[in-house]
């Protein structure tokens, strides 16, 4: 006796389709049946090929019994399944009303807007800029830039280098200004990991907890506003780590308009962990300039977004998401997720790094990399920075946190005035999407959209950046 | 991995599965892309008593008429794989909102166990459940866990140990 | 027992779920796939930034547009 019993006519049908279908399905056929009976087109397509001549005849069964009701057959057929459901619950579970308070006291007091956006805030300003930019950007960095590789792994290596190889062109691939180890390893490790480790550890705890479907909830209105829905934060959230994974998760929206939306502001707007971290750690102390960039970035969005939603055809989304209880994080699960997002962006990123210092080795061995610089160096005159700034947009080119790791590198040093670290912060920010995220707009949108998208972007970028610097200037902005 | 015996996990969000898989499996896992599509797959092996299985982590669906590009793909994947079991994940607290889909994997007629999971925070609610009444009614294995305590699993790894088609 | 839809209930209201209207069948059948059956009791918790419903154990926050289509009749 099958597990869910329909009435005479389904029944019926069922038997008659079943009766009918010679080919392997790996499904039951009654399941098959239930499927052509239901509206599943891609099913209905493959049943018409395998069955060849009977699927006419096959066909003609689903149009009698679809006629024979008034819902769609799909409403019928869920509806028995669902009374089974019943059925069997009322048999197997029992139920004493008890309550998980907490939880949903909590749980409101996260989605009501007058304490939910308090919430968020006070979310963003220890997740983000105590934990990621203060500790990861801040200590850790120092930690590992100052105290383990200018200290002991940089000239040790140089030395090593100097002892062992006497090929100058050799030792300035290893080592030197742009070595794989000095500088391809050390960006790796010592400046991008300890920010992207701390953001995925946070990004963790909060989907763990349960808290961004409520933050989706939260943030539906503004979605909507740029042609998105509150789905859309979790990939939004997560670019505030990785552009490039974020772009990945994109795929979860539902239509392509959204998934094409998401991908853009994603490229254009969304600092990744890395410039966020770094960025934060470096304005921190200009309150002022970091002011100027978060309302640069943040108009930039919303107007991008809203310019997006208008301009790009197609149905405005709806929005649903189920709401899993809140609970108190896993120490266990929090890692386990945090080290396997990692692990991803450490087999992604070292590569690429390496590959971008041994292009950079080749550039410098051939000439190319000083005529590009020399090249930008006009540009970089337009824009009030000094010529050497050039470097920092060839990094970022190869990969968004190359090039923050590059901007930091460079503001440590000295060189640059608060006017230049913002303007530099800017268009760094905006800039195009580095390679690896490029690589993955062309893999989940086509060419012709990533490539549209970069050409936007790229004067884009560049555009804001003079804007801001004239507009400072014009208004005898002076930041401390 | 190519002949080792197939575990596939199914389940809706939500319901704790990633943990279960994790549990499962333990460090050695690879996560690949569904040939064609962008929808990630995680697959491990796992040693249970004496054999190791693969143990093939699909994403998240709510129905097996598919919405969603993953839940196309993990239909794909049920169809192409053949799989030595279905271990199918409900949440202990929504067994009544889940029971549909189990229903339509028991319809599919292929291999099928069923793993309520969530059970500690179902019974922090005052719910229990009728473990062997639930094992006459749907005719597959059932097995309650608390993936997230590490709670049942020796007796999910018992059964997939013993598991043999009827 | 008059008809409304989930888009005219009140925080704190709850009522049955009678049928569903105006949405795409696409739309009924992912409504239907997340547990949301004629039949069934839901509770609205929050009608604003989205309406939050509960039915069963299970919380589900959905858009105006989703809410509008959701016909209900108020039952003790």
């Amino acid at each position: 006796m099958p597990i869910v019993e329909y009435d005479a006519a389904i029944e019926e049908a069922l038997k008659k389709i079943t009766r009918l279908l010679t080919a392997e399905y790996r499904l039951s056929l009654r399941f098959v049946a239930l499927l052509l009976l239901q509206g599943d087109e891609e099913l209905r397509l493959r049943v018409s090929i395998l069955e060849g001549e009977r699927w006419p005849e096959i066909q003609e069964l689903i149009g009698q019994t679809e006629r024979q009701y008034a819902q769609p057959l799909n409403y019928v057929i869920t509806m028995y399944r669902q009374q089974k459901a019943n059925q069997i619950a009322a048999q197997c579970v029992s139920e004493q009303a008890k309550g998980n308070r907490w939880g949903e006291i909590i749980s409101f007091y996260t989605m009501w807007p007058v304490t939910g956006v308090p919430i968020l805030l006070a979310v963003l300003y220890l997740g983000l800029y105590q934990f990621v930019g203060r500790f990861g950007a801040g200590v850790l960095v120092d930690y590992l830039e100052n105290s383990i590789f200018a200290a002991y792994i940089n000239p040790v290596v140089d030395q090593l280098l100097e002892l062992y190889l006497p090929w100058e062109a050799v030792r300035a691939l290893i080592g030197g200004e742009y070595g794989i180890i000095t500088l391809g390893f050390r960006y790796a490790i010592a400046i991008v990991l300890p920010v992207v480790g701390t953001f995925f550890i946070a990004f963790s705890i909060l989907e763990d907890s349960g808290y961004l479907p409520r933050l989706a909830m939260l943030t539906d209105g503004i979605f909507k506003a740029i042609g998105l829905n509150g789905r859309a934060v979790i990939p939004m959230v997560l670019g505030l780590g990785c552009g490039t994974m974020a772009t990945m998760v994109t795929r979860t929206l539902e239509t392509r308009r959204e998934r094409l939306i998401a991908a853009f502001l994603l490229a254009l707007a969304v600092p990744c962990s890395a410039q966020l971290g770094l960025i934060m750690a470096l304005l921190a102390v200009h309150p002022a300039a970091l002011g100027i960039w978060i309302a640069v970035i943040g108009t930039t969005f919303i107007a991008a977004g809203t310019l997006a939603a208008r301009l790009l055809p197609g149905e405005q989304p709806v929005f649903y998401l189920e709401l899993p209880p809140l609970r108190l994080p896993k120490a266990g699960n929090v890692l386990t997720k945090a080290y396997t997002r990692m692990h991803w962006y450490i087999l992604e990123v070292l590569p690429l790094f390496v590959a971008a210092s041994a292009l950079i080795w080749l550039g410098k061995m051939t000439g190319a990399f000083r005529s590009l610089l020399t090249l930008l160096q006009p540009l970089m005159g337009v824009l009030g920075l000094p010529p050497e700034s050039a470097k920092i947009f060839v990094f970022g080119f190869f990969r968004r946190d190359y090039g923050a790791a590059g901007l930091y590198d460079m503001m440590q040093t000295g060189g640059l005035d608060t006017h230049q670290k913002l303007v530099a912060a800017i268009i760094l920010t905006l800039f195009v999407p580095c390679i690896a995220q490029f690589a993955v707009m062309v893999k989940e949108r086509g060419w012709a959209v990533a490539g549209a998208i970069g050409a936007f972007i790229f004067p884009f970028a560049f555009i804001t950046g003079y804007t801001v610097h004239r507009g400072l200037m014009l208004l005898q902005v002076i930041l401390e | 991995m190519a002949n080792l015996k197939k575990i596939f996990l199914t389940g809706m969000p939500n319901v704790g599965k990633s943990v279960l898989f994790n549990r499962l499996t333990g460090a050695y896992v690879t996560v690949s892309n569904y040939p064609g599509t962008t929808v990630d797959i995680s697959c491990g092996k796992a040693y249970i008593m004496g054999e190791n299985f693969e143990i093939i982590d699909t994403p998240g669906l709510y129905t097996l008429m598919p919405i969603t590009e993953e839940e196309r793909v993990t239909r794909h994947l049920l169809l192409k794989e053949a799989p030595f079991l279905v271990v199918h994940v409900v949440d202990g607290k929504n067994l009544r909102r889940m029971l549909p889909l189990a229903l339509q994997l028991r319809e599919t007629e292929l291999p099928l166990m069923l793993v309520v999971n969530m059970m500690d925070e179902a019974r922090a609610l005052g719910i229990a459940i009728n473990k062997l009444k639930l094992e006459e009614i749907l005719g597959v294995p059932v097995v309650l866990t608390a993936a997230a305590q590490n709670k049942g699993m020796g007796e999910l790894r018992g059964r997939i140990h013993a598991y043999r088609r009827i | 027992m008059s008809m409304f839809t989930v888009r005219q209930l009140k925080k704190g209201q709850s009522a049955c779920i009678v049928r569903f209207a105006g949405i795409t069948p696409a739309g009924m059948h992912k409504m239907m796939a997340l547990g949301l059956t004629p039949g069934d009791r839901l509770e609205v918790l929050q009608t604003y930034p989205t309406y939050v419903l509960r039915f069963g154990h299970t919380q589900l926050a959905l858009d105006r547009r989703l809410a509008q289509g959701i016909e209900v009749e108020l039952r003790p």
